[in-house]
Formats: structure tokens, C-alpha cells, sequence
């Protein structure tokens, strides 16, 4: 049976990286004694999996893994257990069974949302209206074998300045992930801004996985079977 | 949020901010304003490196066992932090509260190796501390190195207050009551040291003068006041059993070089090598009782949740519960999903039936320490290891499915000749011989064996510490006859040899046996960029060459003479337990090649039995 856990990440665990968080994690989950289970081999390990690596700096509200269980847990004492284990900066938030069948937290990513503000209080954000006159925003990826040119505008979905943030909705996944750095970093430039990418703070607060409707759902709530 | 010493623009512009933001699994959080003493805990090298070591979580668990006190850590930044903080001017902190480290009333450093030396004056320097304690205020902690090279503490005895020589169960305590006791009565710096130099074990190298003859030797080391004692006794726990051990060790973040549970099996050695410190400054040997340690394992593991284990300490095969303790590790631990990562073993049925049962053996390698090629060579250093031994563990192992060993050497040893060291190919080669000499069907393609040989460097406390070190020049050619006898062995194809630069063993070689006169050499490397010397990409030989130059001190007279017996060595007040006129004996047995027994088979008088601990008081049950 498969548990899908959503945790906070803050604070000084900002600066933890997705390996070691992950590593982090696999140690608590033994310490809090979850009956978890391990894959076959030489070389076992637990059976889990994070839907959405978050870079170092980045703040979130809502990240989600996975983990296959060998008997079942209540889900209030999994999130009772697992928080005696937290260091200072990570918060276990919920935890949901998924119906048989489930797709897994990583191949559901779809979407982020995010909040964005300048680390100075002075920052005026109404300067960001301007965006909606763009109808391309140019970013050059670096591939192993090329560099390429790629439009992201098509993978904001959601871009609000507000009176002291910025709330936008970023493609996220697989087949389409935008990184709200880079984005701020094109922005900025494209506007004509003094400012980068690293001169903002940002804070994942959901992870969406995409409806059949085409509308977007948070992925503690995508738990259904196929 | 716990605040940070660095601002999150500085975290974001360095590589693994995690490095400098604690936080860790069972790191100690106290209330600093409700401490007496706070003691800021170093190991001079990157984070990673520092937190592979058991004996900082000994210390750190034993006085921040003290309610007065509240032990927290620091490591050397690494260099792209080193640089940012210069630029901008941030000093260096502690991890749990990041706290300037010049706040603290101790900074402790630990000397696990001499190419550490720069990293110190780094550490000191970030933090704001003048680099020599003669520079020192009230503003000042206490700087208090202990350690393996601490037992000859000359080279780096200037930047230092004081050095602690002894094991942390048995010194600790006293130097911290002493030190609380001084602050109660609002004594200054200098009577404060007055009062520490009394405690046992204690050494305050200022109160200590040296002088030279003309050929530069020592003619006198003599403490100049009377709270110092004229020679200084090395502190340990007689037994281990019943001594704390740090079940609840700091879980580090990111992946460390020893990133796993340690369980220390043993403290000392019975075997006596010549050539080897460890052997000599940890004596006695004393076991931890078997079912400490294996309550110690389940409280490692339920504190921790780590998914691996390993044995540490000196020669493990020696520890007489070895079989019991590795069943109940696989018994108890194996079937949760840990490793048991096992120590280098004799090669013998017994541990070849264990690694079986615990490793890959597809994927490993077995490791064989010979050190020495020929049989002479073994005897004078006193390996008590002979060929028919290698030789058999080796067939068993081929026979038992691994195709892969790695064996270690020295080049450079007392007495060595140009046969000594030709054996280490010819070595290799009867290795591999028995590989091909399996049939067939046992065996699974071509066999590896790798050897590789480092510079014998002589340390203080052994045997032979009168030697004369070869130059870098000698190690380069005898590198290079041993690499073309290896070519022409039948079997090359399935040899290898490696060997290592000699820059970092000549220098490693001067600071292990160097006096006073050296600091000024280390403080003109430092200032001109020299540090993280022990990371062989980092390491400039240039700056050296110039620094000894500049300060018109000859490297030679360290390591390229043979002393005499009668010259004062300046280690020589040092009470290590072990007598010099063992080691005289043991050095004279080399020349003729004569070899001492173990320990466990006759006492050899060493003069440990002073501690009246551990083997020397062992009764077999």
C-alpha cells in the first residue's frame, strides 16, 4: 500500500538539497519505525519517491512523496511519528493512501505555483504590469549537446504582481518545467530591469497534477486509480 | 527560522550551504546565556572530512554531558567561503548557535594529520584570533589542540595555549572543573594557564624554554615556572567498559566521507610494527565489552536511522569477540537493512566466510597490508606476517570467488636494499599466480591485483624515530625500479602499481618530527596562500620552498639525518607510557632483524603495564 506524504520545507532547510533531503528523510522514516518497504536486490532500499525536486534557496509549503508500506498505518500516527523525527525547517503536513492503481506523485507533476518576492522591502512591483505586452520570452537552455533557444512564455500560466509579491503558476514535469528563477532572470531582462533571477526569494506552494478537464488539481488530492 | 551567520545571498553563492548551517540530527542545542564555559570544538578541514571522525563525537557527547557546559563545532570553510568571508569581512562561527568562534572560552583543535597546519591558522585567522598565543588577550579563547600529532606538539606549539595528551574520557573533566573553577574566581589568562598546567596531561607549551646547541640539536627543554611539570603524562581510561560512547552522534545532511555508524571495537594495539605511531601512543590495547557494544549498535541505530555500520579500530581481527559481535550485527541490524561494513580483516576462514555473508563479492575487493616485499623486510619493521600466510589467504580468496585485491607497501624503510623492494612486485606476482593456478572453472576472467606503495615516514614514539628519511629524490627512483620490475613480471597484465607523490611526505616528515623553530615556516606558507595543504590538488610545494627559504630554516636537518640515541628529541617530554629504552630495544632488534611477539604472547616490556589496563592486565576467559 502506497502512502503519498505532503511535508513543508523552510528555513534553514532551504539550503538542503534534493539528494539529502531525500537522505534526510530515509532516515527518519527507519527511526519512526514505519513498517516501509524495500525493494529486492543485492543493494535494497525503500520503496519511495519524491514528485518534484526543489533547488536549494527555494521555500515550499506543499512537497509530496511516495512510499509503499508493507502494513498499513494509521495516517494521523504516520504524520505524528514522522514529525517526532523533523529537524527544525521540515513539517510533515499529510499523509493520504492511494487507490490501487494510482499513478505516482512524479509522473502527475504538471504545474507549480509560486510566490516571489524581492529580498529588499523596497521593491516596487507594480513595474512587472508591463509583462502582458510580451508576446515571446526568450531563454537559451544549455543541452549536453547544443544550446537551444526555447519561448517560455507558453509555460506561464499564471503571472500576478500583487502590492508586495508575485503569484504565478509555472508548467512543471516531464514534458514541459520552468524554474521560477529562470523566469525572473528573462523577465527582468526582457523588461529592462537592473535586477536578476537571484535577486528574488521564492516559495513553492503547491505541486498540481493536470484533470482529464484540463484543469489543474493539487497532488494530495490526486489519489484516485486509473 | 534559527538565525544564520551568513545571509541567505552568501549561502546561495557558495558550494553545499549545508556545510554551514547545523541543524543536523542530534546536534546539541543549549541556552548559551546559562553556560559557564562554551567550548567551540574544530577539526581543521572541510565539513565533509570533519565529520567522518569518531573522536569529535566523544568529545562533543562528553562535555555537552556537563550542565555547565555546551560544546557546539566548527570546520575549516572551504575555499570558496574562505575567500568570501575575507572579502567581506564575516568571522567565522560555530555551527549550532553561529556564534563568532572568538567568543567561545575554548577553541579546541584536533591533529589527526600534519598537513593540517595551514588549516589551523586559517581557522584562527577567520576567526580573528592572533595566530601565536603570545599575541593573545582576555578577549581570546583558549586554544587547546589534542590528538595524534599532538605527541609532538613543537611545530604548532607557538599558535597554541595549551595541549591536552591523552584520550578525552580521562582529561576532559578535569580541565573544564579547572578552567570553571579559575572563572569563579575571576583569575586572568595567564594564572588561568598557571592553574591548567597542573591538571595531568596538560602541556602550556610558554612555559617551557628551548635552546639549541650549535649544530642546532637541543641542549635544554625546561619548564620556566613552577606550575609546570618537567615532564608531561599521557592520560587514559584504563578500561574502556563503562565509558560513555557517543550513541547519539550528529546526523550530518549531506553525504560525509564515513557517512555511516561507527562502533570504536577496541583502543590500541598488541602487534608493535615499528614503523607505526598508533601502535605505540594508544597503547595499551583495552576491548569494549561485547554486550556494550552491541547495545551500543541498537542505539546507534534507533538515534540515527543510518543504513550502514562499521567496526573501527586498530588490527579488528585482534578483538576476541569479533565472530559474536559480527553475528549479532547481521543478525540484529542486517535484517533491518543495514550494511555491515566490515574493517580490513586478516584474510583467514573466518573472514572470508564473513565478508561472504555481507558483501558483493562480485564487486569488492580484499585488502592485504604487507608493507614491506621481502621476508627481511616484514621482520625488520615487524609486520609478523609471513608469504605462506599471504599467500594462502590469498588462494582461499580467489578460491571463494573474488578476483580482485589491493595490497598496501612502504617504500623507504630503514635498512631497506634494492631486493627489499623489487619483492613488493615479486609479491604481487605470486598473488596473481595463484589465481591462474586454479582450475579453470573456478575462475571468472583475468585477476587484479593492485599494489600500491607510499613513503615511509618516521614518527615520533616508535621505534624509529631516529631514522633517517629518504629523500624525495630516492623515493622517485626507487618508485620507478619497483614500477619497472612489476613490467617485467609474467603476469603484468594483471598487476597494477600505483604509488604516491613524495612533496607531501618529505613535508609530512618534517613537521612529524620538527621543534619550535618551524612555526614561523608554517606562518609564512600560510601568508602566502598556502592551506587544505592534506588535498593533494591544493597543495602548493612552491610556497614551502620559499617559506623555509625566507626564514632560514633547512628542511634537511628534519628528516635526511640519523639521530643519536643521546640527542634530546623534542617530543622528549612526553610520558607516553612507552618507554625509550623499549624503543631503543625494538630499534636495535630492526637493524638485525629480529622480531617481537604480540602482546597476547609475551609482554615485551614496553611499559604501558603503568596504565594497569587493557591487555596488561588480561586474563584469557
Amino acid at each position: 500500500m502506497k502512502l503519498r506524504i505532503k511535508f513543508a520545507k523552510e528555513g534553514l532547510m532551504q539550503y538542503v538539497g534534493h539528494l539529502d533531503l531525500m537522505r534526510c528523510f530515509q532516515k527518519a522514516i527507519v527511526r519512526a519505525k514505519l513498517p516501509v518497504a524495500y525493494s529486492a536486490g543485492f543493494h535494497p532500499h525503500q520503496i519511495l519517491s519524491f514528485a518534484a525536486p526543489l533547488g536549494i534557496g527555494l521555500c515550499s509549503d506543499a512537497e509530496y512523496f511516495d512510499l509503499e508500506l508493507t502494513e498499513p498505518v494509521e495516517t494521523d500516527r504516520v504524520i505524528v511519528n514522522l514529525n517526532a523525527q523533523m529537524p527544525e525547517g521540515l513539517a510533515v503536513k499529510d499523509a493520504v493512501y492511494l487507490a490501487e492503481g494510482a499513478k505516482n506523485a512524479m509522473s502527475l507533476v504538471a504545474a507549480c505555483d509560486y510566490v516571489i518576492t524581492a529580498d529588499r522591502s523596497d521593491f516596487d512591483y507594480s513595474v512587472f504590469a508591463g509583462w502582458t505586452a510580451l508576446r515571446t520570452l526568450l531563454i537559451s537552455k544549455k543541452t549536453k549537446k547544443a544550446e537551444r533557444t526555447i519561448d517560455i512564455l507558453p509555460m506561464i500560466y499564471v503571472f500576478q504582481p500583487e502590492e508586495n509579491r508575485i503569484v504565478t503558476r509555472l508548467a512543471s514535469g516531464s514534458a514541459a518545467n520552468l524554474k521560477p528563477a529562470e523566469m525572473m532572470e528573462a523577465l527582468t531582462k526582457a523588461l529592462g530591469f537592473d535586477c536578476g533571477g537571484e535577486d528574488f526569494l521564492y516559495r513553492r506552494t503547491e505541486i498540481y497534477a493536470k484533470k482529464e478537464d484540463g484543469g489543474f488539481v493539487p497532488l494530495g488530492e490526486a489519489t484516485g486509480g486509473a | 527560522m534559527r538565525k544564520t551567520a551568513l545571509t541567505h545571498r552568501q549561502l546561495m553563492s557558495v558550494e553545499k550551504p549545508a556545510r554551514y548551517i547545523g541543524n543536523e540530527r542530534n546536534s546539541v542545542i543549549k541556552d548559551p546565556d546559562k553556560m559557564k564555559t562554551r567550548f567551540v570544538m574544530c577539526f581543521p578541514d572541510v565539513y565533509e572530512i570533519g565529520m567522518s571522525y569518531l573522536g569529535i563525537q566523544i568529545i562533543y557527547d562528553l562535555l555537552n554531558q556537563r550542565e555547565s557546559t555546551y560544546c557546539e563545532r566548527v570546520y575549516s570553510p572551504w575555499l570558496d567561503l574562505d575567500a568570501l568571508m575575507r572579502k567581506e569581512q564575516i568571522p567565522l562561527f560555530s555551527l549550532e548557535t553561529q556564534t563568532p568562534v572568538r567568543q567561545f572560552d575554548f577553541l579546541g583543535i584536533t591533529l589527526q594529520y600534519e598537513m593540517c597546519y595551514t588549516n589551523i591558522l586559517q581557522v584562527l585567522d577567520l576567526s580573528g584570533i592572533p595566530l601565536y598565543a603570545k599575541d593573545r588577550t582576555e578577549e581570546d579563547p583558549l586554544v587547546i589542540g589534542g590528538g595524534p600529532c599532538a605527541y609532538n606538539p613543537e611545530p604548532i606549539a607557538d599558535f597554541f595555549d595549551l595541549f591536552n595528551f591523552g584520550e578525552a574520557e580521562s582529561t576532559m573533566d578535569a580541565i573544564m572543573d579547572c578552567y570553571e573553577a579559575c572563572k569563579d574566581k575571576g583569575l586572568g589568562r595567564m594564572e588561568t594557564l598557571k592553574a591548567l598546567a597542573q591538571v595531568p596531561g596538560v602541556y602550556v607549551p610558554a612555559f617551557y624554554d628551548v635552546t639549541y646547541n650549535s649544530d642546532g640539536t637541543i641542549s635544554a627543554f625546561t619548564p620556566n615556572c613552577s606550575e609546570a611539570p618537567a615532564v608531561v603524562k599521557r592520560q587514559l581510561p584504563a578500561d574502556l567498559k563503562g565509558s560513555v560512547y557517543p550513541v547519539k552522534p550528529v546526523v550530518p545532511f549531506i553525504q560525509v566521507t564515513q557517512d555511516r555508524m561507527v562502533l570504536e571495537i577496541q583502543r590500541g594495539c598488541i602487534r608493535g610494527c615499528r614503523f607505526c605511531q598508533a601502535g605505540m601512543v594508544y597503547r595499551p590495547l583495552r576491548e569494549r565489552s561485547l554486550e556494550e557494544l552491541k547495545a551500543y549498535a541498537l542505539e546507534l541505530f534507533a538515534n540515527t536511522g543510518y543504513d550502514e555500520i562499521t567496526l573501527s579500530s586498530l588490527s579488528s581481527s585482534d578483538y576476541r569477540y569479533l565472530p559474536e559481535l559480527i553475528d549479532f550485527l547481521i543478525e540484529q541490524l542486517g535484517s533491518r537493512y543495514v550494511n555491515i561494513s566490515l574493517p580490513s580483516l586478516r584474510i583467514d576462514a573466518f573472514s572470508l566466510d564473513v565478508m561472504h555473508r555481507v558483501q558483493d563479492v562480485k564487486k569488492s575487493s580484499l585488502t592485504f597490508a604487507p608493507e614491506a616485499g621481502s621476508q627481511r623486510m616484514r621482520d625488520v619493521i615487524n609486520k609478523g606476517l609471513d608469504e605462506e600466510t599471504i599467500l594462502e589467504g590469498a588462494k582461499n580468496a580467489f578460491a571463494g570467488g573474488w578476483n580482485k585485491v589491493k595490497l598496501y607497501f612502504m617504500l623507504g624503510l630503514p635498512t631497506e636494499t634494492e631486493e627489499d623492494i623489487k619483492g613488493i612486485a615479486y609479491l604481487s606476482e605470486k598473488i596473481a599466480e595463484c589465481y591462474y593456478d586454479l582450475p579453470k572453472e573456478q575462475r571468472s576472467g583475468r585477476c587484479q591485483v593492485t599494489a600500491s606503495s607510499s613513503f615511509f615516514v618516521p614518527k615520533p614514539f616508535t621505534p624509529f624515530q631516529w631514522a633517517k628519511m629518504d629523500r624525495k629524490e630516492s623515493f622517485l627512483e626507487k618508485a620507478a625500479i619497483v614500477h619497472q620490475t612489476f613490467l617485467e613480471q609474467k603476469n603484468r597484465k594483471s598487476l597494477k602499481y600505483n604509488w604516491h607523490e613524495a612533496d607531501l611526505s618529505v613535508l609530512e616528515g618534517i613537521f612529524a618530527r620538527g621543534d619550535r623553530r618551524l612555526s614561523a615556516v608554517i606562518e609564512r606558507a600560510y601568508r602566502k596562500g598556502a592551506k587544505f595543504d592534506a588535498w593533494s590538488e591544493y597543495f602548493i610545494p612552491e610556497y614551502w620552498e620559499q617559506a623555509f627559504a625566507e626564514c632560514s630554516v633547512d628542511p634537511d636537518y628534519y628528516v635526511h639525518r640519523e639521530r643519536s640515541y643521546e640527542e634530546i628529541l623534542p617530543w622528549d617530554f612526553i610520558d607516553i607510557g612507552v618507554s625509550k629504552a623499549f624503543l631503543i630495544r625494538e630499534n636495535e632488534k630492526a637493524k638485525q632483524g629480529k622480531v617481537t611477539a604480540h602482546c597476547r604472547k609475551v609482554c615485551a616490556g614496553c611499559g604501558a603495564v603503568s596504565f594497569k589496563g587493557g591487555v596488561c592486565v588480561e586474563t584469557a576467559d
